[in-house]
This record gives C-alpha cells, structure tokens and sequence, in this order.
C-alpha cells in the first residue's frame, strides 16, 4: 500500500513516522508542505492518503480544490469534533473519512488495513 | 510660569515633569515649605500632592494659606492631586483650602485644571467655535468673549450659509456651536433640527442664545437636540461656565471612545493569541497521547509501567480537555455577535445527543425520553446547541452512580419549549449551585470515576444559551439528583 501523509506540523509527522515504523505493509510518504503534497497527489499514485485540515498557509479544503479527480481514499486528520469544519468534511465529496486528532497508532492501521481489503 | 511640586521626586514625579515641560511650565519639586518665603513671589501654583502630606506631619496648605494671610497678599492656586478620589477626601480638601482636586493620574485633567487657573485665555486653545447669529453686534461680543479664551471663531449671519459649512470637509472639526433663534430663512431651532437629523451628528454641543424668553421656544430647542440656553443680554461669566461644561464633556466622551478602541484591540489580539496558543498546545498532546496508548497496547509492561503509563494518558488527556475548552470558550465569545440563528429542530438536535451517549454508556444508566412533540423549530445554530446538550448529559452521566436514571423531556409551552434533564445523582450543595455558570468559577469537581473537570463546561452553556436568548436554570439536591431546565422561544410562524 502505498500511503500519503500531508501535515504541516513536523511533530506529527514524526509521530506517523514511529506508527508506521514496523508496519511493512505500507509504503509512506511524507510532507510536511503542503504545496509539495499537491504535487505529490497530482504526479504519484497513492492508494491512500491522510490530509491535515487545519494548515496556516494552505488549508486541507484548499489542497483538495487544487486536484481535480483522485482516486485513492482522502481521509481528513483535524483536532475538532463538531462544529463548522466537521459539517464540511462529513459533506466534502473527495473526502471518505475522517480521523481525530490525537491520532492513535491502532485507528491508522485499520483504516490502511481495511482499504488493502 | 514656575509650578511647585510638594511632595516626593520619584517616577511619578518624573512623569508630572516631562508634562510640565511639554506644556512649557517650569516645576521644582520639595518635600517641605522651608524656603517657602523666598520663593513665594516666583511660584504661580501650588501642587500637592495629598498622600504625601498625609503622611508628612505638615498640613503645607494650612502653611501656605496662613503665610499668605500674614503678609496680606491674594491666594495664590492651590491643585491637590490625589489616589483615592472620592467625596470624603475631596472634601477634606476643600475645607482645608485647596481651589481643586484631580485624581493623580489623569494628566490631561490636572493640565486642564492649571491652565485655566493661570492661563485662563488659553483655556479653550485649539478649540473651534462657530457663531450663528444675524445681529451684528451680539455676533461680535460672543466671538470676542470666546476669542478672549483661545478659541478659534467662525461668524455665520445666517444658518443656512453656516449648515453649508458643517455639511463641507471641515464640519467635524467644529467643537462647539452657538446659534441665535430669530434669523430669516433658517431659525435656530430648524438648524438645530437638521444638524441632528440630517447631518447625523448628535455630538457637537448646541448652545442656544436668545432674547425672548419664551419657556415653549426653549422648549422646542432642547426637543429639536440642543444641550444648553443662554439669555440675552448676555453674562459673560454664565457662557465661559455653560460653555466649559459642554466642552469638558465632549473631552470626556472622546477619552471614552479612545479606551473602547483600545479594549476592542486588546481583545483581538487576546483571541488570535488563543487560537496560535492552543493549537500549538494540542500538538505536543498529540505525540504524548499517541505514543503512551501504542506502548500500552503494543508492549508487555510490568504492572507497575502499566499505572504509570495509565496515569501519564489520562493527565495528557485532561489537559488536552482544558484547551479545547479555553478555545470553544474564546471562540464562542468572539463569535457571540456573529452567530447565525436559523431554523433548527432542537428536538433532533438532543436525539442526536442522547445516541451520542448509549454508545458509550459503560455505566449502564438508564436513559429516558419523554415528549408529546414531533417538532420542536427554534432559531438557533445547530453544532451550538449540540454542545450544549453533549454538555449537560456528559455531567448528568458523570455524577450518577451505575444503574442510576438520566430522565430527558421536551415539553411544549405557550410561547415555549421547556427542555428538562434530570439525573438521580450526586447533587451539588446549593453554593455549587450558585456558581456553576461562571465563567473560571473553579468549581469543577471529579466525576465519580475520577473524570477531571475544567469547570469551564457550564459557563460554554450558559454562553451559547443567553446567545440564543434562552433560559437555563439549575435546581439540585445533595444525594439526590440534579435538574437543569432550558427554555427557548418557539418559532413564530
């Protein structure tokens, strides 16, 4: 499986990084930048992709409006539970899922686990 | 002008200096009146400072005032600046002999205050007057009256000409308008009328001058928005008080309006400081919370690790409550004038909530339902008002022991839906009670689990419900249970 992760916080993308560390059934790429992630959407192709939505520069939304059709799987990583930006997420059309941040090791591989299925 | 300054050389005084110089008078600063007779003729003022002479053992104004006496010469100014500005020490001041009183650390005040006992003709520098008055002579006395004080005048015989100019780029610059009533074209009281109502601007004070004395005029010229009346023929020493007054206060109002920009500025920068501030909070969160729950789940750990890990996640957890809270609670006060009240069927909203809670319902209390409505549309904003119940229920489930009842109900009333959520809990003791919506309050309290609390839950609520002009209110008894009771205004259709 080859897997994305766009996040503009390093932090996290290091603690991906360490959950992805001994699970050789995934082939991750990840950016910190989230211009460079467009790029990587548009040229490469991936079977799943986790996006962060709150970035200052870029915003999730923004990265999505900036690819036209995708085919893999686009699940959203963001800190909120309700309100505004949920509504958006659960009505975004290229978006299949949503995961909540704290990011928990056990929730990532089953979601990679259930889409190699 | 030399002032003198009694009373300590200290920043404060430092500051008073740097005032003085600014308003080029010269001031020298003593802690006692000995040299007093020597000096004397030089000084113009007399500041003291009343703390200080509190504490000193010398009354300075007694000092001065006798001296003065003695050698028979006229009193010379005496301002007391003061810390504590209230009726009791002001009039101790008085009484002992000070011409006036100004609280220490408004500087523009005590400048006001000197400039007008010692450079009485430019105690209205700066100011713009405009003369409306089609007598010749009047027009002439009132502007030289007012020139005499610093003032700049503008003479206009006739109000029309005069609107013209308020109208133009230059109107708001015109601190202060004089107007006669009995003029062709344009009376007083209609140019009053359309300075107000046309032009807008209910700021710039009106004074009204008038022969006759005509109690309904008058009448009709404080209707139409003017601030004071003055008879002719004219006392120089009744327009220089009226006058005075009038600008004092529009000084005053724009103080006022300089401090609400700076509020306003302050808590903007206070809610973009919150946002960066927490979201740069929950990211290390994320590493902590994220690492312990993989070690607990992917290693063997000895039983001790075990506890600790557990208590390392459940700290990292409580803080990460924390700071989501503070952020709803900024966010939903910066947004409280911006909320959007559409039609929302609040009966669903709570359905929702009450699902939210049987999928996590370890306790195994039982949840009731009651209504007699299909429908229940209220204005409001829907996420909002699902917090609000997620809220409430999450502390009804906290504080009621296993096998207990959480009874919801949505009734419907005259102009009203009343939503009741009643536990068989723990309870709160009745000064809880009192302060459970404060925002801060403290009071959070462990759930019966352990679960922290923030105490910061309730006051969200309260917000979010007096946005919405609902009514909360709390009834609750110790080893009993709580009820919270919600009212919001139905739909008018």
């Amino acid at each position: 499986m080859k897997v994305l992760f766009i996040d503009d916080t390093v932090d996290n993308l290091s603690l991906f990084k360490i959950y992805m560390k001994n699970f050789d059934e995934a082939d991750c790429t990840f950016e910190s930048d989230p211009r460079k992630g467009i790029e990587h959407i548009l040229t490469d192709t991936f079977d799943i992709i986790f996006l962060d939505i709150e970035m200052p520069e870029i915003d999730g939304f923004q990265v999505l409006d900036s690819v036209d059709s995708i085919k893999a799987p686009i699940f959203a990583l963001t800190a909120h539970l309700s309100g505004e930006i949920i509504n958006r997420i659960k009505e975004h059309t290229k978006i299949q899922g949503v995961v909540h941040k704290p990011v928990l090791k056990k929730n990532l591989i089953e979601i990679i686990k259930n889409e190699a299925s | 002008m030399k002032l003198l300054f009694l009373g300590p050389s200290n920043s404060y005084y430092n500051q008073f200096e740097s005032h003085c110089l600014k308003n080029s008078y010269d001031i020298s600063c003593v802690k006692d009146l000995k040299k007093l007779k020597e000096k004397y003729s030089e000084i113009a003022l007399f500041i003291i400072d009343d703390d200080f002479e509190e504490k000193s053992s010398v009354d300075f104004i007694k000092t001065i005032r006798s001296f003065e006496d003695d050698k028979k010469v006229e009193h010379k100014p005496i301002i007391c600046i003061s810390d504590d500005d209230t009726i009791e020490s002001r009039q101790k001041a008085f009484e002992r002999g000070v011409d006036d009183f100004v609280d220490k650390y408004e500087m523009n005040s005590i400048f006001l205050k000197i400039n007008s006992f010692i450079r009485p003709n430019t105690l209205w520098q700066g100011i713009n007057a405009m003369v409306v008055e089609d007598e010749f002579i009047s027009a002439k006395f009132i502007s030289h009256v007012i020139r005499t004080k610093g003032a700049n005048v503008i003479n206009y015989n006739n109000a029309v000409e005069a609107f013209e100019y308020l109208k133009g780029p230059n109107g708001h610059d015109v601190d202060l308008i004089l107007t006669d009533h009995m003029m062709p074209n344009l009376s007083g009281i209609s140019f009053v009328k359309k300075i107000r109502n046309e032009l807008g601007n209910n700021l710039v004070p009106i004074v009204f001058i008038s022969s006759v004395e005509n109690k309904s005029e008058v009448l009709e010229f404080y209707k139409a928005g003017g601030n004071d009346y003055l008879s002719k023929p004219l006392i120089k020493e009744e327009l220089f008080v009226k006058v005075d007054q009038l600008l004092s206060n529009r000084y005053k109002s724009r103080v006022l309006k300089d401090q609400v920009e700076q509020l306003e500025n302050v808590n903007r920068v206070k809610d973009k400081f919150l946002a960066v501030c927490t979201h740069d909070l929950r990211t290390p969160l994320n590493t902590i919370i994220g690492l312990t729950n993989m070690i607990i789940e992917e290693e063997s750990v000895s039983q001790d690790v075990g506890e600790y890990l557990g208590q390392i996640d459940s700290s990292a957890k409580n803080l990460l409550t924390l700071v989501n809270e503070l952020l709803d609670l900024s966010e939903i006060q910066s947004k409280s004038n911006k909320v959007e009240l559409v039609e929302v069927d609040i009966l669903s909203v709570i359905k929702s909530s009450l699902r939210n809670f049987t999928a996590i319902n370890n306790k195994k209390v039982n949840m009731h339902f009651y209504t007699s409505v299909k429908k229940a549309p209220i204005y409001g904003n829907q996420s909002m008002l699902l917090r609000v119940f997620n809220n409430i229920l999450s502390n009804a489930y906290k504080f009621t022991p296993d096998n207990g009842k959480i009874y919801t109900s949505v009734k419907s009333e005259d102009s009203f839906y009343r939503i009741k959520i009643e536990d068989t809990g723990i309870g709160m003791p009745s000064d809880f009670v009192s302060k459970i919506f404060d925002e801060f309050s403290t009071i959070g309290r462990t759930g019966l689990k352990g679960e922290k609390s923030t105490g910061l839950g309730m006051s969200i609520v309260k917000k979010i419900i007096d946005d919405h002009n609902g009514k909360i209110t709390v009834d609750s008894i110790e080893g009993k249970g709580t009820i919270f009771t919600i009212d919001f205004k139905k739909v008018k259709k």
